[in-house]
C-alpha cells in the first residue's frame, strides 16, 4: 500500500479522498511533490509539538492531524509513512494518556479521553494552505459530539456514511489507515506490556506457546475458544514470534531451575526482517524499553484497538480517585447525558458507537435467502478483543458446569439437578464492569442482534426453504462469537450483582439479556441519520418547496409560454 | 442537497414497555432454539434474585416494571417452544439447532433439564409472595385520607388499591403461564379470590389472636410464629402521658411547649396534682378532667377551628 507513488495526486486518489491541491496537475509532479514535502515537514513539526504538549487544545491538534492525514499521508511516500509511524505513538499517548508501568498499568493523566471539561472547537485554526478543502466533512454542530474534531479524526462516521450512500470515493479515515497499515506493513509493530492484559489472557498466551512447542494440548480451562482465535490466529504476530515474552519466560524458568521446552528453539521462529527502513523504527518510548516486564508485539490496528478497548478498565488515576463515573443507562442517547459526565467519557462512548457501527455488519432484511456478511479480519479483531478484555477477562475464574455441579452435589447430594439449580452452578470471582463498559456492551449487543439477516434466516428455516445445515443457526458471525461470553456475563451479573442499586450491573445485564431475547423488537426502515435530522429539516423543507415550485413553473410555462410575477 | 443520501436503510432496537404485548411470530422458533439456554438459565437466575427487588411503597412500581419487562418476553407461544425444546420432544424440528447451541456453549452448557420451565415454580412462588405481601403491607398502612385518594385514583384505573392490584393479577396470570402453575393457583391459601388482598382477615368463629388487655393469646403467638399474621404499629397502645409525648407529624412543634406549660399552670391553679392520665385521681379536685390544651397545636383541629370560625362569621354577618 505504501509504495512510493510518482504522482502524489494519484496517491491521494488511491486513498479515495478525491482531493487535489490547486496547481498540482499531471504535468507538475515534481513541483507538487516538493511543495507537499515542504508543507508536510512543517505540518509534522506542528503536530509533534501539539501531541507532545498536554495543554494543547485537543480540537486543534486533531484538526492538524486531519490535515496531515489528508495532505501528506494521502500523497504517499516512505518519508510520510515514517512520520506517520512516529506520530501514531504520540497520538496514542495523547488520546489515552501514557501507560504507567505501575500496578494495573493505568493510563496517566493528560490524555484527551480523561478530560472532564469540553474542549473548544476552533473554527479558524486549520493550518492548511487550502482550508476549505480540508474542512470537516460534516457540518460542525457545537451541540453535537459528531462535530468534535477528535471524533472526526478517530471515528468512523464518515466511512459509514460514505458506504451507506455508496460513494465511490470514500473519505480517508484514520481507523481505516490503521487497518491498511496492519495489512500492508505487517512488520511494523508496537510493543505493549504483557502484564497489562487480564490474567486469563496472559495464561492463555503462555499456554498456547507451550502447547505449540510441546505439542501437548493445554488444559481446557486455560485457553478459551476466543483466546485461541485471537492470540493464535488473529493477531499478526504469532505467539511463537513474541520474542520478548519467550525470553522472559526462559529467564524465569532458568531461575527456577526447570528445563522448559521454550529454550529449545530460540532462533528458528525469528520474525521476518522489516522490509522498509521506516518499519525498522520500533516506535516505543525509551522508558518503556528499560522496563524488565515482557512486552507483546502488536500491529498498528491491534495496538490501537487494545489501547482503546482497555481504556475503561484502566482510566487515569485522577478519575478513579474522584470516584468512578456514574453509570448512565445505555438506552439514553448521548445528547441527553447528564452534565456531570466527563466530556472524555462522552467522546469515548461516541467513538465506540461509531466503531461498533463500522465493524459489526448490520444488513437490511431482504426477504429471501441471504447469507450473513462475512466478518472481516478487523471486525473479528474488534469483537474478539472486546470479548477477551471485557467479558472473559472480568470473569476468568468462572467454573465449568461440570466442576460447579460436582461441588453442588458434594454439598447437597439429595438435591435434584434441574433448571432451579442454575443459581448454584454459577461459580466465579465477580468483579463488576465499569459503567462505561456496560453501556458499550449494550450498544454492541444491540448492533449484533438488530442484523436483518437474522430475520431472513429465521424465516427461511421456518418456511423450509433452507435445510438445517450445521452452519445455519440463525446467528450472525458476531452473535456466534458473542453468544458464550454474553451468556456467562449475564449469568455472573444475575448471580452476583446488586439489585438494590439502580444503575448496578444487574440492570445493565438485564437490558442486554432482553435485547438478545427479542430480536423481533428490531425495527427495520429508512432512518435519516440523527446527526443530520435537526439541522437538515429546514434545508429539506426548502428543497421540497423549491422543487415543487420549479415543477409548477415549468408546467405553467409549457402551457402559457412564460411566467410573470409582475 | 447531497445530504439527502443520509437517509439509508438501517435497523434499530426498540425497547417496549412492560405493559406492551409481545410481537413474537412463530418464524422466530429457530432463533429460540439457537439461543435456548439464554432463555432458560438467566430466567431461573432472575427469578431467584428478583425476590430481593425493593417492593417497598416508594419503589414498588419500578420493581414491578422490571419484573413485567421480563415476563412479557415469555409469552405463551415462546414458553411452549422453550418447553418443547427442553423436553427434546420428538416432534420438534429445531432439536438439531438446539444441539448446536449446546455445543457452542461447550463446558458452560447446563445439564439436561427435562422438566421445562416448571422447575422454577418455587422461585416464582417466592417472588409473587414477596410482591403481594409488600402490597398488602402498603395497603394496610394507609390511613383514611390515603385510602380516600386511592379510591379516587381507582376510578381512573390507577392507585394502589385498584391499579396495582389489577397489575398484580395480570402478572400472576403471566406467571402461571410461564412456570405452569395450576389454573386455580392462589398465592396465599387464605386469600379470597375477589378480596382486596387483606392479610389479617379472620373468619367469624375463629379463636381471637389477642386477649382483652391487648396481649396475644396462645393462638396469636402461634400465628405470629408461623407468619400467618403480623403486628401493625397502629395496634400498639401508647404508654405514658400523651400531653408530654414528643411532637407528632400533624402538630405545630413550637406551640406544644407553650400550650403544655399553660395547661400545667391551669391544672396547678385548679389544684389538679395528678395529671398523668386524662382523668383525675385527686378526689378533692373541683373539675372532672385535667386541662390539656395540646389539641390546639394539632393542625387538623386548627383547620376545623378556622373553618368553623369562618362559617360562624358568615352566618352571623347575614
Amino acid at each position: 500500500m505504501f509504495i512510493r507513488h510518482r504522482n502524489p495526486c494519484a496517491r491521494a486518489n488511491r486513498f479515495g479522498c478525491g482531493w487535489k491541491i490547486k496547481g498540482i496537475g499531471a504535468g507538475s509532479d515534481s513541483v507538487g511533490h516538493h511543495i507537499l514535502q515542504v508543507f508536510g515537514y512543517k505540518l509534522v513539526i506542528m503536530l509533534e509539538e501539539a501531541l507532545s504538549s498536554t495543554t494543547y487544545s485537543p480540537a486543534e491538534a486533531a484538526l492538524t492531524f486531519l490535515s496531515f492525514l489528508e495532505v501528506e499521508l494521502a500523497a504517499g511516500g516512505a518519508a510520510a509513512e515514517s512520520r506517520f509511524f512516529k506520530l501514531f505513538s504520540l497520538l496514542c499517548d495523547r488520546v489515552f494518556g501514557e501507560l504507567s508501568n505501575g500496578e494495573g498499568f493505568k493510563h496517566q493523566v493528560g490524555g484527551w479521553l480523561g478530560r472532564h471539561a469540553k474542549w473548544e472547537s476552533p473554527n479558524n485554526s486549520l493550518p492548511s494552505p487550502n482550508r476549505n478543502r480540508i474542512a470537516p466533512r460534516t457540518p460542525v454542530n457545537s451541540n453535537s459530539l459528531a462535530g468534535d474534531p477528535v471524533i472526526k479524526l478517530l471515528g468512523a462516521a464518515s466511512i459509514i456514511r460514505a458506504q451507506a450512500s455508496r460513494q465511490q470515493q470514500q473519505p480517508l479515515a484514520l481507523i481505516e489507515v490503521f487497518a491498511k497499515e496492519a495489512e500492508y506493513r505487517p512488520n511494523v509493530r508496537y510493543s505493549f506490556p504483557f502484564e497489562a492484559f487480564p490474567k486469563s489472557t496472559q495464561q492463555a498466551w503462555l499456554a498456547i506457546i507451550e502447547e505449540t512447542l510441546r505439542g501437548v494440548p493445554a488444559a481446557k480451562n486455560l485457553i478459551s475458544e476466543n483466546a485461541t482465535h485471537l492470540l493464535g490466529s488473529l493477531f499478526r504476530v504469532k505467539p511463537l514470534e513474541q520474542l520478548s515474552l519467550r525470553q522472559n519466560q526462559q529467564e524465569k524458568t532458568q531461575l527456577v531451575g526447570q528445563h522448559w521446552s521454550l529454550q529449545l528453539s530460540p532462533l528458528q521462529f525469528q520474525p521476518r526482517q522489516p522490509i522498509s527502513p521506516a518499519a525498522t523504527q520500533q516506535p516505543t518510548t525509551p522508558s518503556k524499553d528499560k522496563d524488565s516486564s515482557p512486552r507483546i508485539s502488536l500491529s498498528m490496528l491491534e495496538y490501537y484497538l487494545v489501547l482503546f478497548l482497555r481504556y475503561p478498565l484502566a482510566p487515569p488515576q485522577s478519575q478513579t480517585q474522584s470516584g468512578p463515573t456514574k453509570t448512565i443507562r445505555s438506552s439514553v442517547p448521548v445528547s441527553n447525558l447528564r452534565r456531570t459526565e466527563p466530556y472524555g467519557d462522552s467522546v469515548y462512548y461516541q467513538l465506540f458507537q461509531e466503531y461498533a457501527d463500522y465493524y459489526v455488519p448490520n444488513n437490511f432484511p431482504r426477504g429471501h435467502s441471504a447469507p450473513f456478511s462475512p466478518l472481516h479480519r478487523p471486525s473479528e479483531l474488534f469483537v474478539r478483543i472486546i470479548v477477551e478484555l471485557w467479558l472473559e477477562g472480568q470473569s476468568s475464574f468462572l467454573w465449568t458446569t461440570e466442576n460447579a455441579l460436582r461441588a453442588f452435589l458434594g454439598r447437597s447430594p439429595q438435591c435434584q439437578v434441574d433448571l432451579n439449580t442454575s443459581f448454584e452452578l454459577v461459580k466465579t470471582t465477580y468483579s463488576p464492569c465499569p459503567s462505561q463498559i456496560n453501556r458499550c456492551l449494550h450498544k454492541l449487543i444491540s448492533r449484533a442482534v438488530s442484523d436483518g439477516t437474522v430475520l431472513d434466516q429465521a424465516k427461511d428455516l421456518f418456511m423450509g426453504t433452507r435445510s438445517i445445515a450445521p452452519e445455519i443457526t440463525c446467528l450472525s458471525p458476531t452473535m456466534a462469537i458473542l453468544q458464550l461470553p454474553v451468556y456467562n456475563h449475564i449469568r455472573t451479573a444475575f448471580r452476583h450483582a446488586s439489585v438494590h442499586v439502580v444503575h448496578s450491573p444487574f440492570y445493565a445485564a438485564l437490558n442486554d439479556w432482553l435485547v438478545w431475547l427479542e430480536p423481533w423488537n428490531t425495527r427495520h426502515g429508512k432512518w435519516i441519520d440523527a446527526t443530520f435530522v435537526v439541522p437538515g429539516i429546514p434545508y429539506l423543507t426548502a428543497f421540497v418547496a423549491l422543487k415543487s415550485f420549479r415543477q409548477w413553473t415549468s408546467s405553467y410555462s409549457r402551457h402559457h409560454g412564460h411566467v410573470s410575477f409582475a | 442537497m447531497s445530504r439527502l443520501h443520509d437517509a439509508f436503510p438501517t435497523s434499530r432496537v426498540t425497547y417496549p414497555r412492560g405493559t406492551q404485548h409481545s410481537t413474537y411470530k412463530p418464524y422466530w422458533e429457530p432463533y429460540i432454539a439457537a439461543n435456548l439456554h439464554l432463555y432458560t438459565v438467566p430466567l431461573a437466575l432472575f427469578l431467584r434474585r428478583s425476590r430481593e427487588l425493593d417492593f417497598s411503597p416508594g419503589e414498588f412500581q419500578r420493581s414491578l416494571n422490571t419484573v413485567r419487562r421480563v415476563f412479557r418476553v415469555f409469552s405463551p407461544e415462546v414458553v411452549a417452544t422453550i418447553n418443547t425444546l427442553m423436553r427434546k420432544e420428538s416432534g420438534s424440528k429445531w432439536v438439531s439447532i438446539a444441539a448446536q447451541h449446546e455445543a457452542r456453549l461447550g463446558a458452560f452448557a447446563p445439564p439436561a433439564f427435562t422438566s421445562g420451565l416448571s422447575s422454577c415454580q418455587d422461585d416464582m412462588q417466592n417472588l409473587l409472595e414477596e410482591m403481594c405481601v409488600q402490597h398488602i403491607k402498603k395497603v394496610d398502612s394507609m390511613d383514611f385520607f390515603d385510602r380516600a385518594i386511592a379510591r379516587i385514583e381507582g376510578i381512573f384505573g390507577g392507585g394502589p388499591l385498584a391499579g396495582e392490584e389489577k397489575e398484580l393479577r395480570k402478572l400472576i396470570s403471566q406467571a402461571k403461564g410461564i412456570v405452569g402453575f395450576p389454573v386455580d393457583y392462589e398465592i396465599f391459601s387464605r386469600i379470597r379470590p375477589s378480596s382486596d388482598f387483606s392479610f389479617n382477615d379472620q373468619g367469624k368463629g375463629e379463636i381471637p389472636d389477642r386477649v382483652t388487655n391487648g396481649y396475644f393469646s396462645p393462638t396469636g403467638v402461634e400465628r405470629i410464629a408461623a407468619g400467618s399474621i403480623k403486628c401493625s404499629p397502629f395496634e400498639i397502645g401508647y404508654v405514658g402521658d400523651r400531653m408530654q409525648s414528643r411532637p407528632q407529624s400533624f402538630e405545630i412543634a413550637f406551640l406544644i411547649p407553650l400550650l403544655v406549660n399553660f395547661s400545667v399552670f391551669l391544672n396547678n391553679s385548679f389544684g389538679i396534682r395528678v395529671s398523668t392520665i386524662e382523668g383525675i385521681d385527686d378526689h378533692h379536685a373541683i373539675l372532672p378532667r385535667r386541662f390539656n390544651l395540646r389539641f390546639l397545636a394539632d393542625t387538623r383541629n386548627l383547620v376545623l377551628l378556622a373553618i368553623s370560625i369562618c362559617l360562624t362569621a358568615i352566618i352571623f354577618r347575614k
